[in-house]
C-alpha cells in the first residue's frame, strides 16, 4: 500500500481518481457520491513556455492551485482570455480571475458514480453545460439574493 | 470493523484505490493491489480480522500465514488513516 500526493500522481501517471470536498460544483458533482477522473494530457508537457495555445477550453473543468493556496480547486472555465481564465464553480456566482496555465494541474474527463465511469460528453452533458452556463446570470442573481437574505436573517 | 462511509473504494484496472471523501480527516490517496481490493470489498460490511483472513484464504491460493500477515498489515494501515469504524 503506497501513499502518494495528488500532484505527484498526476505528474507521474497523467491520470488520477479522487473525490471532492464542498458543494461548489453541485449539482454535477456531489461530495461523497462521486469520484472524479482528472487527467493531465501529455500534450501539455510539449507546449513551449511562450506558447499562445491555452491548455483549457471554454467549459472545461480545471483542477488548479491558486498562488499561495493550500487546497486544490476544481471549477469550470467560463471564458478563455489571452492571458488568463475566468473560472467559476457551477454552484457559485463569484467569478475568479487571474488563473493561468501555470496554475492548472489537470482537467476533469469523467465522473465515477456507483462504480461506473461516465465520460464527460454526450448529449446529457452538453445539455447540462448549455443550460447551466447559459443561465449563469439568472443563477448568480438568485444566489446573490439568497446570500443577502441569509446575512439579514443572521443579523436580526 | 467496517470501512467508514467517508472512504470510497474503487477498482481501476489492476489497482485498488481507497479515496477519502469530505470529512474523512485524511487527504491523500491509498493505492494497492487486488489483495487490498479484496480486503476493502470485505470491509464494506461489518466484519472481523479473522473473518477477512478466512475469506481471503478461500479467494487466494496462498499460505495462511502469508494471508494473515498481509491482512494485518493492510488493516493496520487503514487504522492509521482512520478509515475504519470499530
Amino acid at each position: 500500500m503506497n501513499k502518494t500526493s495528488l500532484s505527484e500522481l498526476l505528474n507521474r501517471d497523467g491520470r488520477l481518481i479522487y473525490s471532492n470536498v464542498g458543494d461548489s460544483m453541485m449539482p454535477m458533482i456531489k461530495q461523497g457520491r462521486d469520484l472524479l477522473v482528472i487527467e493531465k494530457p501529455a500534450v501539455w508537457d510539449k507546449l513551449p513556455k511562450n506558447s499562445t495555445t491555452s491548455k483549457l477550453n471554454k467549459y472545461d473543468i480545471a483542477l488548479y492551485k491558486r498562488d499561495g493556496g493550500k487546497n486544490y480547486v476544481l471549477h469550470r472555465v467560463l471564458k478563455v482570455r489571452n492571458n488568463e481564465y475566468v473560472i467559476c464553480g457551477d454552484n457559485r456566482w463569484n467569478r475568479e480571475y487571474g488563473i493561468t496555465d501555470r496554475h492548472v494541474l489537470g482537467v476533469l474527463t469523467a465522473i465515477i458514480r456507483d462504480g461506473k465511469e461516465k465520460k464527460l460528453g454526450g448529449w446529457w452533458y452538453t445539455l447540462y453545460v448549455f443550460c447551466w452556463c447559459s443561465l449563469f446570470p439568472v443563477r448568480a442573481f438568485i444566489l446573490r439574493g439568497l446570500t443577502f437574505l441569509k446575512r439579514i436573517f443572521r443579523k436580526s | 470493523m467496517k470501512l467508514k462511509k467517508a472512504f470510497i473504494p474503487h477498482e481501476a484496472g489492476s489497482e485498488s484505490l481507497l479515496i477519502p471523501a469530505g470529512g474523512a480527516g485524511f487527504s491523500g490517496l491509498v493505492k494497492g493491489n487486488k489483495t487490498l481490493g479484496a480486503i476493502l470489498e470485505l470491509l464494506k460490511k461489518d466484519t472481523t480480522e479473522e473473518a477477512i483472513i478466512d475469506a481471503m484464504g478461500q479467494m487466494f491460493d496462498a499460505p495462511k500465514d502469508t494471508i494473515e500477515r498481509d491482512v494485518k498489515k493492510a488493516i493496520n494501515e487503514l487504522r492509521k488513516i482512520g478509515a475504519l469504524d470499530e
